[in-house]
């Protein structure tokens, strides 16, 4: 019997493999097809995954059915049968199997014909390695056409490079949201508002890096610009102006009594310190919070109102009310100043957003192959404020227009956007105040673009810049006030900016900058408050630019 | 408690072969070709059961069993069934006698069927009622006459034989009696080359005769052998799976055997597929059955048990086709094993 138990111990080693081999013939041409259609859908669809996953589907079958292989069951009595039907032994060997414990004359017999059988036979001859031509020429034909179609040039190919360059500044413009995230978040003393700004400028990387295409990211961008723009408020300009007024003020000319830096803690130790202040200290003082009240009156009017209820309460000697006043005048300072950060905050993150939008929109993969007809349309919006101020004679010059001694200001800004993509979108939007520039679409797929503005307003293309003289960069016109009237003669006591003009900045800068002037004309103690109401309507207006 | 003779005890598959082979060419000296059948006849013997022949007459069915009988050294009766044969002419019956001392008695004077081969000759022309007493001893291997049970000798072979050309005023034997018998063979005319043979034998002055080459115990010997044969578990398995699939109500029936089997085989046919193919083994000189074996005696044992319908009969179609179908239909166990053989 030990000789029937060696082969068929040969046998069930030889039926893994035999097994491993027939099913490896019975699922290969299925596999094969698989794989070619794989490797067709590879030549028609710009995806990246078919090729791979045809060699993945073939190695995994492979290895799938090596293991099941090594984990098939074969019990000895399955052998046995296998080996007497391979050999043509007549069921011998699975009768001396079932024998092998039974005594008698005939199942000894049997025992010792089958162990006569097994004697001298290689598991080889009782079970030949299964051959099935035709699979295996099927196989071998798709086979064939899947490498030969996979070794020839993909027309896909070039819009798979294209589609990975987009995801590489997908993830680039991802890991820049994030540093500037990071960089909001390490502003000393943020608040809940940059919080929410910095929470949100992660979860937009997170969807950048998951976007699908560059449409797709822009998309996100754009929708991300839209809520952060949203959580500005309308006022925040104007509340900027107030606060930040109000604190460099009281910076520049602290108030009687205190040392703070803060204008929310000077005013707190005004309110501690009022009552040993001299009945005419207390007249001076009361007449700079009215100033200060008229300077608040728009932007924080809740400091407007204190500081003048402070005034009067001054002005009628109500030393308590005054404190009360001070006090209340302090906390609006305090929360006006957390609201400006929290403004400031999001509008950095939008800055951050609309500058990955705008490298987004100049990345490789922007420039996609659109043969499409464009034609964008940009009009612009011009407003000119100007404002002479005059003491003296003469006439003014400058930027801006007036009579007399005085200044003129103006601002203009012009907005236009362009963008390819590879589906060839494109959009375009303008808008110009005073001097401003319409934008103008690029030639796209399908372009569109919109804007408005007057007509004096010079419309030009504009891809991703315009032409933006930066008055803030000017050279401060200094008028004394002292002349001798004759033309020419510049006289009068102002100063201002002027412009030099001439230079293109990136469109995304204009906004903000804008603002930025704004709230430094504003912070200007020497403007009249009814003029930056003027003013603050004005870029009020255009906080949806 | 059987008795088991010397013989018995050195009974080995090789000396069972050889005793076979022996039997099997003492009868060729008499029986020009029919080997298929001698051996069905021979596997009955071996297996105490009984076999049905059909075939027309002057084939030599008389005289296969004669020459058997000589062969083995056994006592051979043949009754030819007729419509007014009675049951008594074949078992026997109770005559009075006078003894010598001038008083009267019963005595029992047995009927042919007290005979260890017994030829029923034209088995479908005598009455029901006579049928069925040789049915009985057939089943019962003994006889039950005026009270009195009196076994029949050992080994008892009956072969049976039915014309299948007069059927006018014939009683066609019933399924269950049919499925008494063991096997079933088909006697075929012989060819011409055999037919010159078989004239030149019969024709000379010369009478061919077998010579005695066993005896009852050594036939016993070989019977208890031939029980004796292992079967393999699968190969169980597969005879009761052909016997299953005769069945039209089955689901492994083949589509015609649907159509044209009214009953399929009873399980006697299992029993007498395994029975008959351990023999076959013993026959080959293996000491264990093959499932080649069972396949190979499936039609003599399945062909007398399938109840056809009338529309076989109308299309023509032969239990043999059928049991050809179901053949086809399972093949010889497999392992089940992709790639294996």
């Amino acid at each position: 019997m030990s000789a029937l138990h060696e082969l068929l111990a040969a046998v069930r080693r030889r039926l893994r493999w035999t097994w491993a081999v027939a099913t490896a013939q019975w699922l290969a041409p299925a596999v094969a097809l698989a794989a070619l259609t794989l490797v067709l859908v590879g030549r028609w669809r710009p995806w990246g995954w078919p090729e791979p996953a045809a060699v993945v589907l073939a190695v995994a079958v492979a290895l799938g059915v090596g293991l099941v292989a090594l984990v098939v069951r074969i019990p000895p009595l399955l052998a046995a049968r296998a080996a007497d039907r391979g050999l043509g032994t007549r069921d011998a060997f699975a009768a001396a199997l079932e024998l092998q414990d039974t005594p008698g004359v005939l199942p000894d017999r049997a025992r010792a014909r089958a162990s006569s059988l097994a004697s001298g036979t290689r598991a080889r001859e009782a079970v030949p390695l299964p051959t099935r031509g035709r699979r295996l020429l099927a196989v071998a034909v798709l086979a064939a056409g899947a490498f030969s179609l996979a070794w020839l040039p993909n027309p896909q190919d070039d819009v798979r490079r294209q589609r990975a360059a987009e995801q590489a500044a997908l993830a680039e413009e991802a890991e820049r949201l994030r540093e500037a995230a990071d960089a909001l978040a390490e502003t000393p003393g943020a608040g809940e508002g940059e919080r929410a700004a910095v929470e949100q400028l992660r979860n937009l990387a997170k969807s950048l890096e998951g976007a699908g295409s560059l449409d797709e990211g822009l998309e996100e961008l754009a929708q991300a610009q839209t809520e952060l723009q949203a959580g500005v408020p309308p006022d925040a300009l104007a509340r900027k102006a107030a606060v930040t007024g109000l604190q460099r003020s009281l910076e520049s000319q602290p108030l009687p009594g205190t040392s703070a830096a803060s204008a929310a803690e000077q005013l707190s130790q005004l309110a501690d310190a009022v009552a040993g202040l001299v009945p005419e200290d207390r007249a001076a003082l009361s007449e700079r919070l009215s100033q200060l009240s008229e300077a608040q009156a728009v932007g924080n009017p809740e400091a407007a109102d204190a500081l003048a209820e402070a005034a009067a309460a001054l002005g009628a000697g109500d030393v308590a009310g005054a404190q009360a006043a001070l006090g209340e005048a302090a906390a609006a300072q305090s929360t006006g100043a957390e609201d400006v950060a929290a403004a400031d905050a999001a509008g950095a993150a939008s800055g951050a957003v609309a500058d990955a939008a705008d490298r987004l929109s100049d990345s490789p993969g922007a420039d996609g192959d659109g043969d499409g007809d464009g034609e964008g349309q940009g009009q612009g919006q011009g407003q000119g404020q100007g404002q002479g101020q005059g003491q003296g004679q003469g006439q003014g010059q400058g930027q801006g227009s007036g009579q007399g001694q005085g200044q003129g200001q103006g601002q203009g800004s012009g907005q236009g956007q362009g963008g390819g993509s590879p589906s060839g979108n494109v959009g375009g939007s303008s808008g110009g105040t005073g001097s401003g520039q319409g934008g103008q679409g690029r030639p796209s797929d399908n372009a569109n673009g919109s804007g408005d503005g007057p007509g004096s307003d010079d419309e030009q293309a504009a891809d991703a810049s315009v032409y933006a003289p930066d008055y803030r960069e000017g050279d401060q016109l200094v008028a004394d006030g002292s002349g001798s009237g004759q033309p020419g003669e510049t006289v009068g006591r102002d100063s201002g900016p002027t412009g030099r003009g001439g230079s293109r900045v990136p469109l995304s800068e204009l906004p903000q900058s804008y603002r930025d002037a704004m709230v430094a004309a504003l912070e200007r103690s020497d403007l009249p408050p009814t003029l930056r109401d003027v003013i603050r309507a004005y870029f009020e207006s255009t906080a949806g630019l | 408690m059987t008795t088991v003779s010397p013989s018995a005890t050195t009974m080995t598959p090789e000396r069972y072969a050889d005793l076979a082979a022996a039997i099997e060419e003492q009868i060729g000296r008499v029986i020009v070709g029919q080997r298929a059948l001698v051996r069905t006849v021979l596997v009955c013997l071996l297996c105490e059961g009984h076999a049905l022949l059909e075939g027309v007459p002057g084939l030599g069915k008389t005289m296969l069993l004669k020459t058997l009988s000589e062969a083995v050294d056994l006592e051979f009766n043949r009754i030819q069934f007729t419509p007014d044969l009675m049951p008594a002419d074949i078992v026997g019956t109770q005559v009075l006698e006078q003894r010598p001392d001038g008083g009267r008695e019963f005595r029992f004077r047995p009927g042919p069927v007290f005979a260890s081969l017994v030829l029923a000759d034209e088995v479908n022309r005598a009455t029901p009622k006579t049928q069925s007493a040789l049915l009985e001893a057939m089943q019962e291997r003994a006889v039950t006459v005026a009270g009195a049970t009196r076994p029949l000798p050992r080994p008892f072979l009956v072969m049976a034989t039915q014309n299948p050309l007069e059927m006018e005023g014939t009683y066609p034997l019933p399924e269950a009696q049919l499925d008494r018998f063991l096997l079933k063979a088909l006697v075929p005319f012989p060819s011409a080359e055999e037919l010159v043979q078989v004239v030149g034998r019969t024709t000379g002055t010369a009478v061919a005769g077998a010579e005695p080459v066993a005896d009852a115990a050594t036939l016993a010997a070989m019977i208890e052998l031939t029980r004796e044969v292992p079967v393999p578990s699968h190969l169980v398995e597969h005879a009761v799976d052909l016997v299953v699939a005769t069945h039209p109500t089955h689901e492994t029936a083949p589509e015609r055997v649907r159509r044209y089997v009214r009953f399929g085989a009873s399980p006697r046919a299992a029993q007498a597929l395994i029975l008959a193919a351990k023999a076959a083994a013993l026959l080959d000189g293996r000491p264990t059955v093959a499932a080649d074996d069972v396949r190979a005696v499936a039609h003599a044992a399945l062909r007398h048990r399938l109840v056809m319908g009338y529309e076989a009969v109308a299309d023509g179609v032969s239990a043999d086709q059928l049991v050809d179908e179901v053949l086809e239909a399972l093949p010889a166990p497999a392992t089940g094993l992709r790639g294996a053989p």
